[in-house]
C-alpha cells in the first residue's frame, strides 16, 4: 500500500494528458472509462472531503454525490482543465450545503463531537484549487521509517492501539501521543506547502 | 494532564474510548477552545489518512457504489413513482378510519375477533382498503398469499396460521428450520429459509424481519414490494435474494431482471440494481447503500409449479369444431377422461339462441348475439358449496357496450343462489365494465374496464372453505363467524394473468350445501341468461383454487409466444 501510494506522488498535471483521453472517452458513451477516472482520483477526493468534513459517514456520500454530479455535468468539463480541481469545487459546493442542512437540523446537535466537527467547517485554507492531498502525500513520504510504519498499522492494518504498542515495543500512552503528534506535524507540514505554493505565485 | 488529553483524543478517534470517556472528552472540548481546535485538526487529518491508507478494496467498492447510481440514473424516474404509490398508498390507509361498512357487524360480535381488529389497526399503515365508485369502502381479500412448498418446516407456536389448503391472511410467519414457499396472490413467490421472520403484508407486499428469502416475480406481479427493516426492494419482474441481519441489516443480491432498492430511512435516493449485483444497507446513519460482492448463489432458488392441467380435473371448451351445434367437452375428468359434458344451444323460442363460431385467440372461438347462450349440466362438484374452484376464459366485448347492472357471461351452479362472472354495468357497485363476480346478493367487481374490444383473459377464483370448516358446516355445528366463506372476500379477479384490485363488493355468505356425488349435476349457462353480447374462447372450470402462476400460465397459452404481449404480460390482443 506504501507503495501504492507514493505512485500517487506524481503531480496532478503529468496524467493529465491520459486523463483527458477518458474523458472524450467517456463524453463519446464509454462508460467503463469513467470508472478508471473514479479509480484515478476517489482517494484524493475522499481525502479532500475528510480535511473539510471529517464525519465518516459523509465522507464517502458527498464524494459520491460529487462523482455523480461530475458525471452527469462531463460536457461542460473543459478538457485540458484540471479534473482534480474541478472535482474538489463540485465536492467544495456539497460540503457546504450539507454543513448548511446540518446546521439547520437541530437533532444534529444532539451529537456534540459530531457538531463540533461539522460547525468547524469555514473552508479556510482549505480551498477547491489547493491540491492539499496531494501535499499531503507528498508529507506522507517524508516521513521517518518508525512513522510510517505506526501509520500503517492504524490505517492500513487496523491494528488495536495495544498490538501496535505490543509490536513496537512501546507503551500505549507513547502509541497514541505519538500519532497526536505526527498527524499534527503532517498538517504543519501540508499547511507550509501551501504557503510555499501562494509565495511562489 | 495534557498528555492525558491527547492519549484521549487518540483513543476517541480510534474508536477505543468507552462512552463515560467520551463525555469526559466532549467536556474539554466545550471548556476549553484550544483543545477544540487540535481536536477539529486531529479528526480532519485521522480521516483524510483513513481514506489514503486504506486497503484497496475500499475503493473498490466506492467505485462500484459511484457505477452503480451513474448506470440506474435514467430508470429513477420510473422507479421512484413506484415507491411514490406505496408511500401515497400509506397515507390514504392511514387516513382511513371508518368501518368497512359491508360487514361491521361481524367485525363487532366477539372478543376473538376484537383482537383480530386490533391487529388490522397495527398493520393499518400498512394495508389499504379501495374505495368502490360511489365511495364505499370495498372489502378486502382475506386470504392473501398460499403456503405452496413445505419442506419439513418447522413452525413457532406463534406464527399465523395456515389454513389445511395453505391458505395465508396477513400476518407473520415464524420458520424456525426448513424450507416454505409462499405464492402471493399477485403471483410473486418467496421462497423462506429457516430461520426466517416474514410478514405477509398485502397480496403484493411482505416485509423480511430476519433471515433469507428468494423472491421470484413474474412479468403481472412486477411491483411486488420487500421491505425490511432497513431496506425497501420494489421488483421489477425479476428474481432476488435478500438477507437481513438481527440487527436488520440488509443486502439484497439481483439474480435476474431489475429491482429497485433503497433504504427505508433517511433521504436515500432509490438505486436500481441490475443482475448480479447486491448492496447492503447498514445501520450505520447515511443514506447511501454499499455495494457488496454478488452472492446470489448462496440462495436457494424456488422451483417450477406444477400445471394445473396435469394436477387438477377440469372441464375445457376450446371451440374449435369444424361443425355442428354442440360444443365438446375436451378436459380432463374421471379416470383421466374428460367429463364430457357437452354444450348444446338454447333454442327456447329465441331467434338468435345459437352462437356462431368465428376466429377465437387460440383456433376457433365463438360469437354471442343478445339471447344467444349455451347449456351443460356439469357435475355439482365443480358448481356448488363451499369447495373451491377456478374459471377460466378469454372474452372480447365492444368498445361501445353498455347496459344496465350484471352482464353475465356465465352462470353456474344449483339452488336458487347461482354463481354469475361477468362484467360490470352498475357504477353504483364499482368500475364499470370490469370483470365481476356474484353469488346471491354478494358480489366483487374488479377495476379493469373490459369494454375495449380487445381479447381479455379472464379468471375468477373461487378459494372455499377449508375442510375442517365444511365439516362443521355439514355436522350443524354453528360456524365461527371469522371462518365464513364470503363470496367478497373468497374470491380472486384476474385480467390477463394480473391480480385486479377490487373497486367494490358486498358481503354474502357461500351456502355450503353441495352435493358431492360425481352423479348430481348442476346447470351451467354460456351467454349467462342470454344478455351476453361478444366473443368468447378457452374456457376452463378446474375443481380446485388456481395459483397465480397457473393463471398466468393459462394466460399465456393464450398469446403468441413472439409476440409484445407476450414478452411484457400485457395485453395487447
Amino acid at each position: 500500500m506504501w507503495l501504492n501510494m507514493e505512485n500517487h506522488l506524481d503531480s496532478e498535471s503529468e496524467g493529465e494528458v491520459a486523463e483527458d483521453e477518458l474523458i472524450r472517452e467517456v463524453q463519446n458513451g464509454n462508460l467503463a472509462a469513467f470508472e478508471q477516472l473514479i479509480h484515478l482520483h476517489s482517494s484524493r477526493l475522499r481525502a479532500f472531503v475528510s480535511m473539510r468534513l471529517p464525519v465518516s459517514h459523509l465522507i464517502d456520500e458527498i464524494a459520491h454525490e460529487a462523482f455523480v454530479f461530475a458525471y452527469r455535468h462531463l460536457d461542460d468539463f473543459t478538457l485540458g482543465s484540471n479534473f482534480g480541481a474541478w472535482l474538489r469545487a463540485i465536492a467544495n459546493n456539497l460540503v457546504r450545503a450539507e454543513v448548511l442542512r446540518y446546521s439547520r437540523s437541530v437533532k444534529n446537535q444532539a451529537n456534540y463531537l459530531e457538531h463540533c466537527l461539522v460547525e468547524s467547517d469555514t473552508g479556510e485554507g482549505l480551498a477547491p484549487e489547493s491540491p492539499i492531498v496531494l501535499y499531503l502525500e507528498e508529507c506522507l513520504g517524508d516521513l521517518p521509517d518508525g512513522q510510517r510504519e505506526l501509520l500503517q498499522r492504524r490505517y492500513r492494518l487496523t491494528e488495536s492501539t495495544r498490538d501496535m504498542a505490543e509490536a513496537m515495543g512501546q507503551s500505549e500512552a507513547w502509541v497514541r501521543t505519538t500519532l497526536c503528534r505526527v498527524r499534527r506535524a503532517l498538517r504543519t507540514c501540508v499547511e507550509g506547502k501551501q504557503e510555499l505554493k501562494v509565495v511562489a505565485n | 494532564m495534557e498528555s492525558d488529553r491527547t492519549e484521549r483524543l487518540d483513543a476517541y478517534l480510534a474508536r477505543e474510548l468507552q462512552q463515560s470517556s467520551v463525555s469526559l472528552v466532549e467536556a474539554e472540548i466545550r471548556g476549553d477552545e484550544a483543545f477544540s481546535k487540535e481536536f477539529v485538526l486531529q479528526s480532519q487529518m485521522d480521516a483524510a489518512l483513513t481514506v489514503l491508507l486504506a486497503d484497496e478494496k475500499n475503493t473498490q467498492d466506492f467505485a462500484q457504489g459511484v457505477m452503480a447510481s451513474v448506470q440506474t440514473e435514467p430508470e429513477r424516474v420510473l422507479a421512484k413513482s413506484i415507491l411514490s404509490e406505496i408511500l401515497d398508498e400509506r397515507e390514504a390507509a392511514s387516513q382511513r378510519h371508518q368501518p368497512r361498512a359491508f360487514d361491521w357487524w361481524v367485525w363487532t360480535k366477539t372478543a376473538a375477533i376484537a383482537a383480530v381488529a386490533a391487529v388490522a389497526a397495527v398493520w393499518g399503515l400498512q394495508s389499504v382498503q379501495l374505495d368502490s365508485g360511489n365511495g364505499q369502502v370495498a372489502p378486502q381479500p382475506k386470504f392473501l398469499a398460499r403456503l405452496t412448498v413445505d419442506e419439513n418446516a418447522q413452525w413457532d407456536e406463534s406464527s399465523l396460521k395456515v389454513r389445511e389448503d395453505g391458505w395465508l391472511g396477513s400476518g407473520r410467519l415464524n420458520l424456525q428450520s426448513g424450507l416454505a414457499e409462499v405464492t402471493f396472490g399477485s403471483g410473486a413467490r418467496v421462497l423462506l429459509e429457516g430461520p426466517v421472520v416474514f410478514d405477509i403484508e398485502q397480496m403484493n407486499r411482505g416485509f423480511l424481519k430476519r433471515g433469507r428469502a428468494t423472491a421470484e416475480v413474474p412479468g403481472p406481479a412486477s411491483g411486488f414490494v420487500i421491505n425490511t427493516p432497513l431496506m425497501n426492494v420494489v421488483d421489477l419482474g425479476t428474481r432476488f435474494g435478500l438477507k437481513v441481519k438481527n440487527n436488520g441489516e440488509s443486502e439484497v443480491h439481483v439474480m435476474q431482471g431489475v429491482v429497485e432498492v433503497s433504504r427505508s430511512r433517511g433521504r436515500s435516493v432509490p438505486l436500481v440494481l441490475t443482475e448480479g449485483l447486491a448492496v447492503l444497507a447498514d445501520r450505520r446513519p447515511q443514506s447511501r447503500l454499499k455495494p457488496l460482492v454478488y452472492a446470489g448463489h448462496e440462495f436457494v432458488l424456488p422451483e417450477q409449479e406444477a400445471s394445473i392441467l396435469a394436477t387438477t380435473r377440469f372441464l375445457h371448451y376450446g371451440f374449435d369444431e369444424s361443425g355442428g351445434a354442440d360444443i365438446d367437452d375436451t378436459g380432463v375428468g374421471m379416470a383421466g377422461g374428460p367429463f364430457d359434458v357437452s354444450l348444446l344451444p338454447v333454442e327456447e323460442g329465441v331467434a338468435h339462441a345459437s352462437p356462431k363460431r368465428t376466429a377465437g385467440v387460440v383456433g376457433r372461438g365463438l360469437v354471442f348475439e343478445m339471447g344467444s347462450r349455451m347449456e351443460a349440466n356439469a357435475p355439482s362438484r365443480l358448481a356448488g358449496g363451499t369447495q373451491a374452484w377456478s374459471m377460466m376464459l378469454w372474452m372480447k366485448v365492444l368498445s361501445k357496450a353498455g347496459g344496465n347492472g350484471e352482464q353475465e357471461i356465465v352462470t353456474w351452479g344449483s339452488g336458487d343462489q347461482p354463481w354469475k362472472m361477468g362484467w360490470n354495468g352498475d357504477a353504483e357497485a364499482g368500475t364499470e365494465g370490469a370483470l365481476r363476480a356474484d353469488y346471491g346478493k354478494g358480489y366483487a367487481v374488479g377495476s379493469t374496464d373490459l369494454r375495449d374490444g380487445r381479447w381479455h383473459h379472464l379468471a375468477l377464483i373461487f378459494i372455499g372453505a377449508e375442510e375442517n370448516e365444511e365439516l362443521a358446516l355439514h355436522g350443524g355445528n354453528e360456524p365461527e363467524e371469522a371462518d365464513l366463506v364470503d363470496v367478497a372476500t373468497h374470491t380472486r379477479l384476474y385480467v390477463d394473468g394480473k391480480l385486479e384490485s377490487l373497486s367494490g363488493g358486498h358481503s354474502e355468505f357461500v351456502n355450503s350445501l353441495s352435493a358431492d356425488s360425481e352423479s348430481e349435476l348442476a346447470s351451467f349457462s354460456l351467454g349467462g341468461g342470454g344478455g351476453f353480447a361478444g366473443w368468447l374462447d378457452e374456457f376452463y372450470l378446474f375443481e380446485a383454487a388456481a395459483s397465480s402462476a397457473s393463471v398466468l400460465e393459462l394466460y399465456e397459452m393464450g398469446i403468441p409466444r413472439d409476440s409484445k404481449a407476450f414478452k411484457n404480460g400485457v395485453n395487447e390482443k
